[in-house]
């Protein structure tokens, strides 16, 4: 399978504060890549370099084959502040539409037409002409990710995403960012602190290390999908690479020295 | 309906207590004339047409003024929130000019204008656009950074981001701003009118209180008053039709 994304010997410092030194890995077309590490890793700062959004200070991310200097077409970030990523002033559906930018040569008719089957889609059929704050927290999510999906999107950065929803609903939206990722022909990059979420949705993990980040390892997550809640999370293999990455992650924290 | 009454009920009450002080006698009925005698002056002051050509035309410089300090308010402000090199350089002037009282450049602006309506306009305008243009240059200038990266990850550039999202973002400090500057607007107008006009509100309570007609006086000071309530009605109004989003959003509770 192709790369659709690789990062190469990427760095970035804010100041004297070296945040990322040295990381590097590849995503395959279709890949679920969930990145787990400990907390105040640089995660967030990782993303934002993919994106396009930070300069690195060296070495380089490619995009389909582009090195990504500015956030390129093909390319959606969801949030995990949701509520401060949804602009409050336009409805659930404008705001999909408003992700809708490079889609040049579409007409307005057939965008609000697009964002009504990708609202439906994400499971907000009759929420289109409510405002993202009329809307429960999981649902203005939803909202955000309809949206980077709107864009034809190829590549999902997902920071954190599921953070601040509830827990009832983490577990629902887990099998959603699924089920889009697979309808979609999605390759999905999740930042997460959540291990056992990690595990559950990627199709390989990658563990880092603590500031200055690097790639501690990499693995593989055998589980067939479709996934399921109950019997996934009880699934050997799911708890055998969950106990693992919890015991890396734990040991970092022990070795680290003021954290 | 309720709470309006409740608002209204402190008014009364010291007008009441207006209308018996004035009436008991422990003050001079001629300097202090009851509410009543004011309300029939003020009747009468509606009835006419001269008065009522002089109280259009404050409102006129009042509206005129702040038209005019909106657009530049906002022009400068959206100029300066592109340059901040611009910005830093306006500020010294900015902190001056705002807290020079609007009547104290009068005689300079007569100078420069002459007597005439760009007169009025321009103290008008000099009087309400600093609270514009600072809370605007500030909200615009401090965008929610998710919104922003947001934006330009989805190919946004920088001039579009400042019209399509940080300029919406900021409406409703923006009108945090023309409300202040709303009501100066009229203090700028009246206060010009007072110095330098035969014409406006400002003129005729001038021209009342040094030919000691004290019920015009007070009927003058309270039609002045009204002119402020409305107004600033009038500026909630179209703060309520442009950003309802905001106000729905803050009885949420911000965060839904």
């Amino acid at each position: 399978m192709a790369d659709v994304l690789s990062a190469e010997g990427i760095a970035k410092s804010f100041g004297t504060h070296t945040i990322i030194r040295d990381l590097t890995f590849a995503a395959h077309e279709g890949e679920f890549i969930a990145v787990v590490g400990p907390s105040g890793c640089g995660k967030t700062t990782l993303l934002m370099c993919i994106a396009g959004l930070l300069r690195t200070d060296a070495g380089r991310v490619e995009f389909e084959g582009h090195t990504i200097t500015t956030p390129p077409p093909g390319l959606a970030v969801v949030f995990q502040d949701y509520s401060r990523s949804l602009l409050p002033w336009k409805s659930n559906m404008e705001n999909v539409v408003f992700g809708m930018k490079r889609l040049e040569n579409v007409g307005s008719k057939e965008k609000h037409e697009r964002a009504t089957e990708i609202l439906a889609s994400v499971g907000l059929k009759g929420f289109e002409n409510h405002f993202p704050w009329q809307v429960s927290g999981g649902m203005q999510q939803r909202v955000a990710i309809a949206r980077a999906l709107g864009a034809n999107s190829k590549l999902l950065l997902l920071d954190e995403p599921l953070a601040a929803v509830d827990a009832q609903t983490r577990a629902d939206m887990q099998d959603l960012l699924l089920v889009l990722a697979a309808k979609y022909k999605q390759t999905c990059l999740l930042v997460t602190h959540d291990v056992d979420e990690a595990v559950y949705l990627a199709d390989r993990a990658i563990v880092l290390s603590h500031r200055p980040t690097k790639v501690i390892e990499e693995i593989a997550v055998p589980i067939p999908k479709p996934r399921d809640q109950i019997a996934t999370r009880a699934d050997p293999v799911y708890l055998e690479l969950r106990a693992h990455i919890l015991s890396r992650i734990k040991s970092m924290k022990a070795a680290a020295p003021i954290m | 309906m309720n709470t309006t009454l409740r608002r209204l009920s402190g008014l009364l009450l010291f007008l009441l207590l207006w209308e018996g002080v004035s009436r008991s006698g422990l003050v001079l009925q001629d300097y202090f004339p009851p509410v009543t005698s004011i309300l029939a002056a003020m009747a009468e002051e509606i009835r006419s047409p001269k008065f009522v050509e002089n109280l259009l035309t404050t409102w006129t410089r009042t509206l005129g003024g702040l038209a005019i300090a909106i657009a530049l308010g906002l022009g400068l402000a959206i100029v300066s929130a592109r340059s901040p090199l611009l910005r830093r350089m306006l500020s010294p002037f900015v902190d001056m000019l705002r807290v020079l009282p609007p009547p104290a450049i009068v005689p300079l602006s007569i100078f420069v204008f002459g007597i005439g309506p760009k007169l009025y306009l321009f103290i008008v305008t000099f009087a309400a656009i600093w609270p514009i243009y600072i809370n605007a240059v500030n909200a615009i200038g401090a965008p929610e950074p998710v919104l922003i990266n947001t934006a330009r990850s989805m190919g946004y550039g920088r001039n579009e981001i400042l019209l399509r999202v940080r300029l919406p973002a900021a409406l409703p400090e923006i009108f945090t701003g023309i409300r202040i500057g709303s009501g100066l607007a009229l203090l700028g107008a009246v206060a010009s009118e007072m110095i330098a006009a035969s014409s406006g509100l400002g003129a005729l309570l001038y021209d009342a209180g040094f030919t000691l007609r004290v019920k015009d006086m007070f009927a003058l000071m309270f039609f002045i008053g009204l002119s402020g309530i409305l107004l600033n009605a009038f500026v909630a109004a179209v703060r309520r039709w442009m950003i309802g989003w905001h106000i729905g959003l803050a009885a949420m509770g911000d965060h839904g």
